[in-house]
């Protein structure tokens, strides 16, 4: 208990409540714990049978509670352990590499594989402008045209290259 | 004699028009794409492995192997090049293959690279046909609960040779387990964890997990950091090395080879363990120690000898046993059962042509890297100069279409993206993905086997220590984990990672 209490001491009180919770390690073992939790409780609901017979909740119920305490060790040891803390997220590149992705994923089905592409290619270019002016279109051309190549044509992927308009004249 | 039965069988195997063509498809666009700056071997694996899945098996693995070997030296080119090691095992051939290039020398640097991988390669390919019949008839005697053992054993390697803290590698590892029971249960038909999506039923494809982990991770990790000057080496000066040079070299080549070979087939990151063995070995053997750091020819002989034989022999054990020493073992895995072939002791009986085809298709792959590479470096040198803000979109292209094309299912990409998210918070938490990789790999084939030696012994856990084999692997797999614990241990590790 008094090593408990130095430890609360040390970092929460000297250096502050949120500089203990930027730690790598607290981070890191927070989340091991969350993902363990998640884990346990869904395994919990499902059969657990026997060693003999396991039903589906067996094992996950029991990797569950592994990883939870594994990542309450971590977390406890970042606490006490030297600081180092979690570096800073950079938003724009996060953004541009998730928008990109979700974006080709919703226009696939719908637009064809040219505008997907295009889109993915023009949000992931968010994060970083930089280049000439006809850099962009000229990458949208390249990239667009080694894809519908490679994949269309070399690979035989059965997707439309772009939307289906014949609804629309009548 | 019936080793050089089977490796004709393998020859003739690969000697087709259509398999040589793959074979050398394979080594370039290994290559190419994996001398791009930040594109290091597992993402360019992961990238190309959707280019395979439409071809005949056997084909197929010959262009996935043409693959891996392409990715490793392209890592070594822009080890040399540019100083930017693409995975630990090229990390030590950075140190004297720079400093040859700030010389003025990268030409015969690089020209010793791919002559000692070619040599290693080659001995390496020997080794495997000598080695693999033995290990898999002693692995034909693996029951259930030996292959499990045999699999926590692989397991916790992976965790002694990850970066970083091994109490967040053997979390990674646990994770990767996690993920890997996601799905239908297959004894049940219930799913499990799959939070009601019906696109989770059949599993998270291993793809979406490296393409977003290693892939769309790393390209927002490459993003954040400023594009600053690189030192890219443009004099490359002459390619083939003369007389001086192999008589410097030929000696570390050789012991590079044996250290890589031996190594390779433990699990972990044998090709990694492999260079910086085959580098202090080299550093303590030689005349003059001081030479090296300062462009010493054998500092970049022996290592990348050492990690070519090594990333050829660590095949063994994933082709005999099925069981991954790295994340690029761990995908060619991933790959092969894609391709409905379970990989372990039967495949040689089973299917001796793609066993043996691939060991020859690894000889052939060799004599196309230097074939591609000596006159190609120019071209390499030019293709490093790329700015990544045109890179990136492309890498990013490519895998939004690969992961799409696995099922033509758009909720692929979105499962992508989130362990894209995912995989960048792991790096900004200072947690390796491999140990993550392996354990997602081999957990879905541990459950079976864990599950196969208890439905045997009837719920009985004392099987796991009576039968020898599984005791001994499990005993090793607790040393390993002790030695990793133990603080003063640790610090002996530490200091050798530094070295």
């Amino acid at each position: 208990m008094s090593s408990l209490s130095s430890l609360l001491s040390n970092r929460f009180f000297s250096n502050g409540v949120s500089s203990a919770l930027r730690q790598k390690d607290f981070l890191a073992g927070l989340l091991f714990l969350l993902i363990g939790i998640v884990v346990t409780v869904q395994g919990a609901e499902l059969a657990q049978g026997s060693a003999q017979r396991m039903g589906p909740g067996y094992l996950p119920l029991r990797l569950g509670l592994l990883l939870g305490a594994l990542g309450f060790v971590i977390a406890l040891r970042g606490l006490r352990g030297a600081d180092d803390p979690l570096p800073a997220f950079a938003p724009l590149p996060i953004v541009a590499g998730t928008v990109g992705l979700l974006g080709f994923g919703f226009a696939i089905e719908t637009t064809g594989l040219v505008p997907a592409s295009a889109l993915l290619i023009v949000a992931a270019r968010v994060a970083s402008w930089k280049g000439a002016r006809f850099e962009l279109p000229l990458l949208v051309l390249a990239l667009s045209a080694i894809v519908v190549l490679v994949f269309r044509y070399g690979l035989g992927l059965p997707v439309d290259l772009w939307p289906d308009l014949s609804g629309w004249g009548g | 004699m019936e080793l050089l039965h089977n490796l004709a069988l393998g020859m003739s195997v690969v000697m087709t028009v259509d398999n040589l063509m793959y074979c050398f498809f394979g080594a370039l666009l290994g290559t190419v794409v994996g001398v791009l700056p930040g594109v290091g071997p597992v993402v360019t694996i992961a990238l190309l492995l959707p280019m395979t899945f439409g071809l005949p098996a056997v084909t197929a693995i010959i262009m996935l192997a043409g693959i891996y070997y392409g990715a490793q030296y392209g890592g070594s080119t822009t080890a040399i090049l540019m100083k930017l090691p693409g995975e630990p095992s090229s990390v030590v051939t950075a140190i004297d293959g720079h400093a040859m290039a700030q010389k003025g020398q990268a030409g015969v640097a690089l020209g010793i690279a791919a002559i000692g991988s070619f040599i290693a390669g080659s001995i390496a390919a020997l080794f495997m046909a000598l080695f693999s019949p033995a290990l898999a008839s002693l692995a034909l005697e693996f029951g259930p609960a030996d292959n499990f053992a045999l699999m926590a054993f692989g397991l916790i390697g992976a965790v002694v040779l990850a970066r970083g803290d091994p109490l967040k590698a053997i979390a990674m590892v646990l994770t990767g387990l996690v993920f890997g029971l996601v799905g239908t249960d297959v004894s049940s038909n219930q799913p499990r964890l799959s939070f009601g999506f019906s696109s989770l039923a059949d599993g998270i494809s291993f793809v979406v997990i490296s393409m977003g982990l290693v892939g769309v991770s790393e390209i927002i990790a490459n993003l954040e950091r400023p594009e600053g000057e690189r030192s890219i080496q443009h004099r490359i000066g002459r390619v083939w090395p003369d007389r001086a040079a192999f008589a410097a070299s030929w000696r570390a080549i050789l012991r590079g080879t044996g250290i890589g070979s031996l190594l390779g087939v433990l699990p972990g990151a044998g090709a990694a363990l492999a260079a910086f063995t085959a580098y202090s070995t080299e550093k303590k053997l030689a005349k003059d120690p001081s030479r090296f750091g300062q462009g010493a020819i054998e500092g970049v002989a022996a290592p990348e000898s050492a990690n070519n034989a090594a990333a050829q022999t660590a095949l063994v054990p994933l082709l005999t046993l099925g069981l991954p020493s790295g994340a690029s073992t761990a995908l060619l895995l991933g790959a092969l059962t894609i391709q409905g072939i379970v990989p372990g002791p039967q495949i040689m009986d089973d299917m001796p042509d793609l066993f043996w085809g691939v060991i020859a298709s690894m000889w052939i792959g060799n004599i196309m890297l230097v074939v591609l590479n000596l006159p190609l470096i120019g071209l390499w040198v030019r293709m490093m100069r790329i700015p990544y803000r045109l890179l990136y979109p492309a890498i990013l292209l490519f895998c939004a279409i690969g992961v799409f094309s696995l099922s033509s299912n758009p909720a692929d990409v979105f499962l992508t993206a989130i362990f894209g998210l995912l995989g960048y918070v792991f790096i900004k938490l200072d947690c390796d993905p491999a140990p993550l990789l392996l354990g997602f790999i081999l957990g879905p084939l541990m459950e079976e086997d864990f599950r196969r030696a208890l439905i045997i012994t009837q719920g009985d856990f004392g099987v796991f220590v009576s039968r020898p084999i599984s005791a001994t692997l499990l005993a090793a797999a607790l040393v390993l984990l002790i030695t990793l614990l133990v603080p003063a241990i640790r610090r002996g590790r530490e200091v050798a990672f530094q070295e």
